[in-house]
């Protein structure tokens, strides 16, 4: 998996004192950890994002507006960024706030209208199946399975799709490292009971 | 199977396994036809995952977001982007400590440049090229910019590094800027580093009666400003 380093095992600091010609010591200082600015613009960076975005909104118009929404909220944040680190999962974590928010205010704005709106009948309800199985024909296994995932499973598939390192993940949702490990176990375990039925 | 080996074995595809229990899944999968075959089901469901990652609507996502970032993204960080100094925009050399950073970076420097005899280097022991010679000290170059409505104060750097790059030409070493009703005095106090085409100034920036530190380095093609306090 993709593991983003930045640290490094030399000091440039420490080698300004004459080992290095002026031209390498600027290479070193530029090169010390790459900062915030040019890391979020990285073509990796933003293609981790894309993965995260839809894989959690199972919606490809949504993950567009999670991925800008996100960005902007980088750079609305960015004094708060602790140089030296990798913004990546930082910037997964803003995503995933962002996600929730808007999620929750989606559900809000539904029950506030669940007075408005009628049962399905028996008939209605029958349509709604065949839909539905109309979408799983249309859709990819996976992306069938995934959408089929518990919130849990998906956001850690969903880390897998970024490239996140177990490490990384555990330091993002706050878990030990063997706990992250026993997460992508059993999402994967999921998904391969889904997959497993759709070919049955 | 047991639900600890499907997680190690889960593990050990995605390469996030120890020596140890890398040893034990490679065991398994060799005696056991069941752990071999979970290996080759987890395999296809990376595989599966992995194609999502590469499928046309994803690259036409990527496309887009690489759009939005050129477009709406980047602009905002421009200045950050291009400077050969840009090192010195850091927070480290924004910190309140950046003075001191600053003056342990340019002792490198001068130790470098000591310690290597056989470039044509400047020394400051060996010459007078540290004072600024030939500079004005007496008079002041007043140097006026129009201030337009919404204009943002976040220019205000732009304007000053403007002025430090006349004032050198013109070898000025004070200068007053009247930007709309705001004034500001600048003045160079000495030149911190000459090497290789790039040159180091340092002064002070009176700004409503604060007294701020600077930084302004040149070059052929490039200068940035820094303030350090």
């Amino acid at each position: 998996m993709y593991l983003y380093s930045f640290t490094s095992s030399y000091s440039p600091l420490m080698n300004l004192g004459g080992l290095y010609t002026f031209e390498q010591n600027i290479f070193l200082l530029e090169n010390r950890n790459m900062s915030f600015e040019e890391r979020i613009v990285e073509k990796d960076f933003s293609n981790s994002l894309n993965r995260f975005a839809r894989t959690l909104a199972m919606d490809i118009d949504r993950a567009d507006d999670l991925v800008q929404q996100t960005y902007f909220k980088l750079l609305e944040k960015k004094d708060q960024f602790k140089e030296g680190d990798d913004p990546l999962p930082w910037a997964i974590t803003i995503m995933k706030n962002i996600f929730k928010d808007s999620f929750r205010k989606k559900t809000e704005f539904q029950l506030s209208e669940e007075g408005d709106t009628q049962v399905a009948s028996g008939e209605e309800q029958e349509n709604l199946m065949v839909q539905d199985e109309e979408s799983k024909s249309l859709k990819s296994r996976i992306d069938y399975c995934i959408s089929k995932l518990s919130n849990i499973d998906r956001e850690i598939v969903a880390f897998w799709q970024a490239d996140l390192s177990y490490a990384q993940v555990a330091e993002s949702l706050k878990i030990t490292l063997g706990n992250a490990r026993q997460r992508f176990g059993r999402a994967k375990e999921t998904l391969r009971l889904c997959l497993e039925a759709q070919n049955a | 199977m047991l639900d600890k080996d499907k997680i190690l074995i889960s593990a050990y595809l995605d390469g996030e396994i120890s020596d140890l229990d890398k040893t034990y899944v490679e065991e398994l999968i060799k005696k056991d036809s069941e752990a071999d075959d979970y290996l080759n089901a987890i395999k296809e469901v990376n595989l599966e995952l992995s194609s999502l990652s590469n499928d046309p609507v994803q690259h036409a996502m990527d496309q887009r977001t690489q759009k939005f970032i050129d477009d709406k993204i980047k602009p905002k960080l421009q200045t950050k982007q291009t400077s050969v100094f840009s090192f010195l925009e850091n927070a480290m050399f924004r910190h309140v400590a950046g003075y001191s950073v600053t003056a342990a970076l340019f002792f490198g420097f001068g130790m470098n440049i000591i310690n290597n005899d056989s470039q044509n280097i400047y020394s400051p022991t060996s010459s007078n090229d540290y004072s600024l010679s030939g500079f004005d000290n007496e008079s002041t170059k007043v140097k006026e910019f129009v201030k337009f409505r919404n204009e943002s104060s976040d220019t205000k750097k732009d304007k000053v590094k403007l002025t430090l790059g006349e004032m050198i030409d013109e070898k000025v070493l004070n200068s007053r800027i009247l930007w709309g009703g705001d004034s500001y005095f600048l003045t160079i106090e000495e030149l911190a580093y000459k090497n290789e085409g790039i040159t180091c100034y340092e002064g002070e920036l009176l700004d409503e009666g604060k007294e701020v530190e600077f930084l302004y380095c040149v070059s052929e093609n490039d200068s940035t400003l820094t303030y350090l306090n």
